[in-house]
């Protein structure tokens, strides 16, 4: 029997010593209102950021300007070293197929099946047969414990389930990158965290860069690898490192110990292990 | 990819990059002819030694490899495949294919079919009629003064239906008048008769096409954004708010919006009746030399006030007619934004076909009883 060796996992895309993700001075507004100014970090490849922050501090609205989905006014984001932001419209377009985006409520397409949700993808940016391509999608739903589901409509299972079939659709270009919107909320624990278990799973066995916006503290301490904190007050990231370190005593502003800690500093934080 | 074998056993093994966009579907079916062609084995093992980067089409070969061994046999060394595929194997299996039978062909057979048209067309009866009661049992309330009757929506929705909808009923009755007065002018000028198409123009106006097509275009515009805007409530929950507060649908949503509809649709008729014979007016005054106090005199002799009741009376009942089909597909509507989509198409189908239908009857009635 030969020796089992672990290949490289996952697709190269670019220089694997480059950051995968890299924001400098990304300015998030609406109109002349300004959300959010100086934004700065960098994900590695391989690696889970989370992006937190109070309700309404404009973490969704981070990741729309992450996948391309609002224009960037001032500031820059850059992909494997190709800057995004100042791309063509055709190169953003090729750009935007390395990603896989779970949407809140996992945004699947009504009149589809679910198998037909995540086979789209595939229809239009591959070459595969009719059979290969299902085959991906079976593959695709078993991996989000959604196997026998082909023929259904969304408005057919539950909103857990249509989240899942959403990650399921996201996955089914196996993309560099993965944004996750709130992947938790509305799940019970038990879904929750078979979903942080996938995303760990996601970036172990495949290397996929994934971003997570969420404010639910099990989730964040599970799977977050790096993590910035949008402050709503000073309108900028006050924090960045992983949240195991920023919860420590002395490591971040008082307000991510908060946050981290659940408004009482004095408490253990939930979801982190003692 | 290869196959090889190592004593007993038959070795698979992969090589290069594995891409989900790239099709490797040839060499995929090769190797499993090669694998049909060795035959026996004790076990399959996976040599990925020299595999690149990999994705799930990498997957879905070993799976397919799996499956292989399982149908002949042949015992499938899992703990051959690194860690990070095992992985993700187990990951995809941990959750047992559920047994849904959406796979299971059903019978198309004609008797079927027909069998299913009228259970269905029977239910769609029984729907309507029961909708009908609930609506008249929502009037008395709203009369007793019981209801949770939206005044707001009922101002709001006699606003659409009358002042905004005045360009559009203005503009096709408009037309209409002046389509009947050149088409009763070539005729009736052969008999040096024009000055009879006021008789016509008027007639033809009071007594159908005023209200038939101001029925039409109100299911256009008015039935198919009620039936949109309920189906939309029905999918944000909105709906169901209202009943776990003890609230009827009916009272607050539908009620309002048939009656405002209900309400101002005589008077829409009104005003394309005349709007109609203004069109007609234009045709008689340039294209027959007849002049404006002929036209007017002509127009008011020939019409009585029996006619334009006629009229009116048709415009209130179509005006519930694209109400209650507009709120009934709305109330009916799906979970999903294409059944909202389809709501609105079936209401504007509903709402036409019954106005015609309903039109026709009310003609065959005042032949009988000579009105």
């Amino acid at each position: 029997m030969s020796e089992a060796q672990a290949p490289a996992a996952g697709l190269s895309h670019g220089n694997q010593s480059q950051a995968a993700i890299e924001v400098k001075g990304l300015e998030m507004g609406y109109d002349a209102f300004i959300l959010m100014r100086d934004i700065d970090f960098s994900v590695a490849h391989g690696e889970i950021m989370v992006i937190m922050g109070g309700s309404g501090c404009g973490k969704s609205t981070l990741l729309k300007y992450l996948i391309g989905l609002k224009e960037v006014e001032k500031g820059e984001i850059i992909y494997h070293g190709r800057s995004f932001s100042e791309a063509s419209p055709k190169e953003k377009e090729e750009m935007q197929r390395t990603f896989g985006v779970l949407y809140q409520g996992g945004a699947l397409w009504s009149s589809l099946t679910l198998g037909e949700n995540v086979a789209l993808p595939l229809e239009q940016y591959t070459s595969l047969s009719a059979k290969e391509i299902m085959e991906i999608v079976s593959m695709k739903l078993a991996l989000v414990g959604l196997k026998g589901f082909e023929e259904f409509y969304p408005s057919e299972i539950s909103g857990g389930m249509r989240k899942r079939a959403g990650l399921a659709r996201a996955m089914a270009l196996d993309p560099a990158m993965l944004f996750f919107d709130e992947p938790s909320a509305g799940l019970d624990p038990i879904t929750s965290l078979r979903l942080d278990e996938l995303i760990l799973q996601l970036r172990d066995c495949l290397g996929t860069t994934i971003v997570v916006v969420t404010h639910e503290l099990p989730s964040i301490f599970t799977i977050a690898d790096t993590s910035i904190f949008l402050d709503a007050e000073t309108k900028r990231v006050i924090a960045h490192g992983n949240p195991r370190e920023l919860v420590k005593e002395g490591k971040s502003d008082p307000k991510v110990r908060e946050f981290l800690l659940r408004g009482h500093p004095e408490k253990t934080p939930i979801g982190l292990p003692k | 990819m290869n196959l090889g074998r190592s004593g007993r056993n038959l070795v698979l093994r992969f090589e290069g990059n594995w891409n989900v966009r790239e099709t490797r579907h040839h060499e995929i079916d090769t190797l499993f002819s090669d694998l049909d062609r060795e035959g026996s084995a004790d076990a399959l093992e996976v040599d990925m030694a020299k595999v690149g980067s990999w994705d799930t089409s990498l997957l879905i070969v070993v799976a397919r490899a799996e499956d292989w061994c399982r149908k002949h046999r042949v015992n499938f060394l899992r703990e051959s495949l690194p860690a990070n595929v095992a992985s993700l194997l187990a990951i995809s299996e941990e959750v047992p294919e559920r047994k849904t039978g959406r796979d299971v062909k059903k019978s198309s057979s004609i008797f079927t079919i027909l069998g299913a048209m009228t259970i269905t067309a029977i239910e769609g009866f029984k729907t309507a009629l029961e909708f009908t009661g609930e609506a008249v049992l929502s009037l008395g309330r709203i009369l007793r003064r019981q209801a949770a009757f939206d005044w707001r929506l009922f101002w709001l929705t006699m606003q659409e239906c009358s002042f905004q909808a005045l360009p559009i009923v203005g503009m096709i009755n408009f037309l209409t008048g002046l389509i009947f007065a050149f088409v009763g002018a070539i005729q009736l000028r052969q008999f040096g008769a024009g000055i009879y198409v006021a008789n016509l123009v008027a007639v033809a106006m009071a007594r159908e096409m005023g209200a038939i097509m101001t029925g039409i275009i109100m299911a256009g515009r008015t039935g198919a954004a009620f039936a949109a805007q309920i189906g939309s409530m029905k999918v944000s929950e909105e709906i169901d708010a209202l009943r776990t507060l003890a609230i009827s649908p009916m009272d607050f949503l539908v009620s309002p919006r048939l009656l405002a509809l209900s309400l101002m649709m005589p008077l829409l008729v009104l005003y394309a009746d005349l709007v109609g014979i203004l069109g007609g007016a234009l045709v008689a005054l340039t294209f027959l030399g007849i002049s404006w106090t002929q036209y007017w005199n002509q127009t008011i002799g020939s019409m009585g006030l029996i006619d334009i009741a006629t009229g009116l009376t048709k415009g209130a009942i179509f005006g519930v007619i694209v109400a209650m089909a507009g709120c009934e597909r709305g109330m009916k509507c799906g979970n999903n934004a294409a059944a909202v989509g389809n709501a609105a198409t079936s209401a504007v189908v509903l709402g036409i076909t019954l106005i015609v239908a309903s039109d026709a009857t009310i003609d065959v009635i005042q032949e009988i009883l000579n009105l």
